[in-house]
């Protein structure tokens, strides 16, 4: 046996050496043809990263494997010093502009932060990342007054060291992934209402498999309108408090894997929630709230790809370490050439994977839900006013007012069907893409690691476990291509005259 | 092995595994304590399949064997390896004439034959082998009592197959969290410079060496069937949900892409049955298996990840959750990948074997 194996190859390094973290253009080489363009943006997000870098290594690399053990023993534990400390780091309102408290980061060092966080623990970069999916819900309202509330609430708390979580309650028993498909979404069965009362909507109902439902301090609900017809247009998206009387997280799901993000059931029953907090909607006409979520999918599913990257790109450094302090049939793993391709094959999906979703994330950054807010200036000015609390009191009335929203609908209105098609259907690509290579990564780590790699110390089984979800949430990846291909073949087919 | 006494073998089982859902789920339940562990030893023994194999005039039986573990694994795997285990282990100690104990006995069968040289390290002095260093991943090895442990350099003159007698030692280790199959629990054998004798040595030599490479190779099908148990149980389950899960407005069996999904899972699953019950079929005593038929064993071993990951697809949400069972069939599936050895080392074996 031992004859047909070979040491072609020199090894890497002496075994004891550890695995360096890359540095930003080593990681986003194809990035610096846009930053050489702009310079300023380019340094700020190589900034983040290093803070980001920082952060991840300090925080979430050494206790990433213990955090999922602790989870299996106690499935409502929480990290909650990894969740201040991203506080210190402005993790949770890198994406608001500095005019609204927030630090005002490019929607690309977003989504960097996302990958980083993702290429130790997916689990904790969904914890963070899952605000994004309710924000962007809120975004493509296009509701100034509900993104002041929500603004306010989580760049309020971070100054105290306060994590705010958010969740997005969708789903029901009877609604999965037909919820995430605008075709389906009419035959989706959403028992949720909501029935007017006086000041207000009383909401009863219940959402199932809410990531960060027993944690979020603010749910975005979707709801009917009691008094509707049952149809899209009859949605309504409200903001409600975790503290509203009658609203209830009963049980936290057990889950294969991200199991430091709870997938929870989260229990309406009669509970009010105040008109300030149901969300203005109707950016132009025949807007309703499904079209707004429907727009949001191309940011939230480049967010998965971006996960999805994380997780591909730890399976190539998890096989990495391993083949470098292993052999494989009494010769050192590293120096034998089919091992190399192996490790190579891992390295290009991971690669492959990250161009995809920067490649989504520039199209929706260019044309989906987060262009019309990409206009907002960031001015040192601005981010120096927005301290002062005259300002702020000022800017929130603003936002409350009849003017503010024309303004946000009518930017809005400026986006046509081509740009927002084009941007979901990107994300649906980076979605199933992404996830996809993830996927082939975590089962290839394990192939090429063998027995050890089914064990939970070495990593790369939890891995496996993580990475099937990316490929279920978001709506299945099998949703994803009927989505992309009904937007693809709208624009193929010239009807005759 | 008539084929009506496998049938009425494998309805036993199924009316067992019936019968005990509730101890098949607390066995799932990580870890497995040493009392369960016991309480399944003693089920298993009274339904008679723990020495199925008998010796080697009559382990012919595999086919036996496989057809009980199928059955197994499509309700607990972790049932079927550690049946096949004990199996494998009970014909080996009747090989060397001596009385099989009735407790668990640990065997690495996370090894394939080329991998064993690689595991601890082996030498002679004067009349003993002493061995060093850290065998992992033995499966039973925290409930078990014995460790038949192959201790082989390379040399198969020099080849010892060595029964150890466990002490509390190995129940005091941390628990392995393994991806799979975690109702059969691994431990890690250390040993420092522990001298093998005579007293210590159940088999030798390299006759010994040839028939253990004979077994581990037809203990193949055995593996197979617990792989295909797995795929039908995926796919069976996928085919129940589809039957009763509502969504975009009619059942989802109604959906076109659901269907071919189901149709894909079909065929590979019917697939891997058909093979291992092929192969199962033509096994004679102490003959390997062909490299042919062991090619095909493990082309079924490659997809099965796959096919379990549709598995839970097809599920959805719902199938990401402990509650369900779609989310352990793709667990155990990718455990099982690496039953007898690591796929790349047997690859490399059949191909050394063909190409001479």
């Amino acid at each position: 046996m031992e004859a047909c194996l070979i040491n072609e190859c020199p090894p890497f390094a002496n075994r004891d050496s550890s695995i360096t973290e890359w540095s930003f253009l080593e990681r986003y080489p194809e990035l610096s043809f846009y930053f050489k363009k702009d310079p300023a943006v380019g340094a700020r997000i190589e900034a983040h990263y290093r803070r980001v870098q920082a952060y991840v290594q300090r925080y979430i690399a050494p206790v990433a494997l213990e955090i999922d053990l602790k989870m299996m023993r106690d499935p409502n534990y929480v990290p909650m010093d990894l969740l201040e400390a991203a506080c210190d780091y402005k993790l949770f309102s890198m994406m608001f502009p500095s005019v609204f408290g927030g630090s005002g980061e490019h929607i690309v060092a977003a989504f960097i932060t996302y990958e980083l966080i993702a290429s130790h623990c997916v689990g904790l970069s969904n914890l963070i990342g899952v605000n994004g999916l309710a924000i962007g819900c809120i975004l493509s309202t296009f509701d100034p007054r509900s993104l002041s509330i929500m603004i306010n609430l989580i760049t309020e708390n971070e100054k105290k060291r306060i994590p705010t979580l958010l969740s997005t309650c969708v789903t029901e028993p009877g609604a999965g992934s037909d919820a995430e498909d605008a075709d389906e979404f009419e035959k989706a069965v959403l028992k949720t209402t909501a029935t007017r009362v006086k000041g207000g909507y009383e909401l009863n109902g219940t959402k199932i498999f809410i990531s960060n439902g027993s944690l979020a301090q603010l749910h975005v609900v979707i709801a009917y309108d009691a008094a509707g017809k049952h149809r899209p247009e009859d949605l309504l998206v409200f903001l409600v408090p975790n503290t509203t009387p009658g609203v209830s997280t009963p049980r936290n799901e057990k889950k294969m894997g991200q199991r430091v993000c709870p997938a929870t059931e989260v229990v309406f029953e009669n509970a009010f929630v105040p008109d300030a907090y149901v969300c203005r909607q109707g950016a132009g006409k025949g807007e309703y709230a499904y079209t707004g979520i429907a727009n949001v999918l191309g940011l939230t599913r480049a967010g998965v790809g971006a996960f999805a990257t994380g997780v591909a790109e730890n399976a190539y450094r998890t096989a990495l370490k391993f083949v470098h302090r292993h052999d494989f049939l009494g010769q050192p793993m590293e120096q034998q050439q089919w091992v190399r391709v192996e490790l190579a094959n891992l390295a290009r999906r991971a690669q492959v994977s990250r161009s995809t979703y920067l490649n989504a994330l520039l199209t929706v950054a260019s044309m989906g839900v987060v262009e019309p807010m990409s206009g907002v200036p960031e001015k040192t000015i601005l981010k120096e006013l927005s301290k002062h609390p005259l300002f702020v009191k000022a800017r929130d009335a603003f936002l409350h007012m009849e003017p503010a929203d024309k303004m946000f609908k009518w930017k809005a209105s400026q986006q046509t069907t081509y740009e927002r098609d084009t941007a979901t259907a990107y994300g649906d690509v980076a979605k199933v893409g992404c996830t996809e290579l993830a996927m082939e990564n975590c089962q290839k780590a394990i192939s090429l690691m063998g027995k050890l790699g089914l064990r939970h110390e070495y990593g790369a089984e939890k891995l496996l476990r993580d990475v099937k979800l990316l490929q279920i949430y978001e709506g299945t990846n099998q949703v994803n291509m009927l989505d992309y291909i009904k937007r693809r073949m709208t624009r193929q087919f010239v009807t005759s005259a | 092995m008539d084929i009506e006494t496998k049938q009425i073998m494998g309805q036993s089982i199924i009316d067992w595994c019936e019968d005990n859902k509730a101890l098949i789920e607390s066995i799932e339940k990580y870890p497995l304590t040493g009392e369960l562990s016991k309480n399944v030893f003693e089920q298993l023994e009274q339904l008679g399949i723990l020495q199925l194999l008998g010796d080697s005039e009559t382990h012919h039986e595999f086919d036996l064997l496989a057809h009980v573990a199928f059955h197994f694994a499509c309700y607990s795997p972790s049932i079927a390896v550690m049946l096949v285990q004990q199996n494998l282990a009970a014909f080996l100690i009747n090989e060397a004439g001596q009385e099989v104990p009735d407790h668990w006995i640990a065997l690495p069968i996370f090894d394939a034959v080329s991998e064993w040289p690689y595991q601890v390290s082996v030498a002679k002095s004067r009349q003993k082998v002493v061995v060093d260093g850290i065998w992992k991943s033995i499966p039973l090895l925290p409930v078990a009592k014995n460790l038949l442990l192959p201790l082989y350099n390379g040399d198969a003159n020099a080849f010892v197959l060595a029964n150890i007698a466990l002490g509390n030692k190995a129940h005091a280790e941390q628990p392995i969290m393994p991806l799979g199959l975690r109702g059969c629990p691994l431990g890690d054998w250390t040993a420092q410079e522990i001298k093998v004798d005579k007293a210590k040595t159940l088999l030798k030599g390299e006759s010994a060496f040839s028939m253990i490479d004979c077994l581990w190779s037809q203990a193949e099908v055995c593996m197979s069937a617990i792989r295909s148990g797995i795929a039908q149980s995926s796919y069976q389950n996928a085919m129940d949900y589809a039957k009763q899960r509502y969504q975009g407005g009619k059942i989802i069996i109604q959906h076109s892409l659901i269907r071919k999904m189901l149709a894909d899972m079909h065929r590979e699953q019917a697939t891997m049955k058909e093979t291992w019950q092929l192969v199962s079929s033509t096994l004679q005593p102490g003959i390997k298996l062909k490299t042919g038929h062991l090619s095909l064993l493990l082309a079924g071993c490659d997809r099965l990840p796959w096919l379990t990951s549709d598995g839970v697809q097809l599920f959805g949400g719902v199938g990401y959750m402990e509650d369900y069972p779609q989310e352990r069939c793709f667990r155990d599936a990718k455990q099982c990948e690496f039953l007898l050895g690591h796929p790349q080392a047997k690859n490399f074996f059949l191909w050394q074997t063909d190409a001479g």
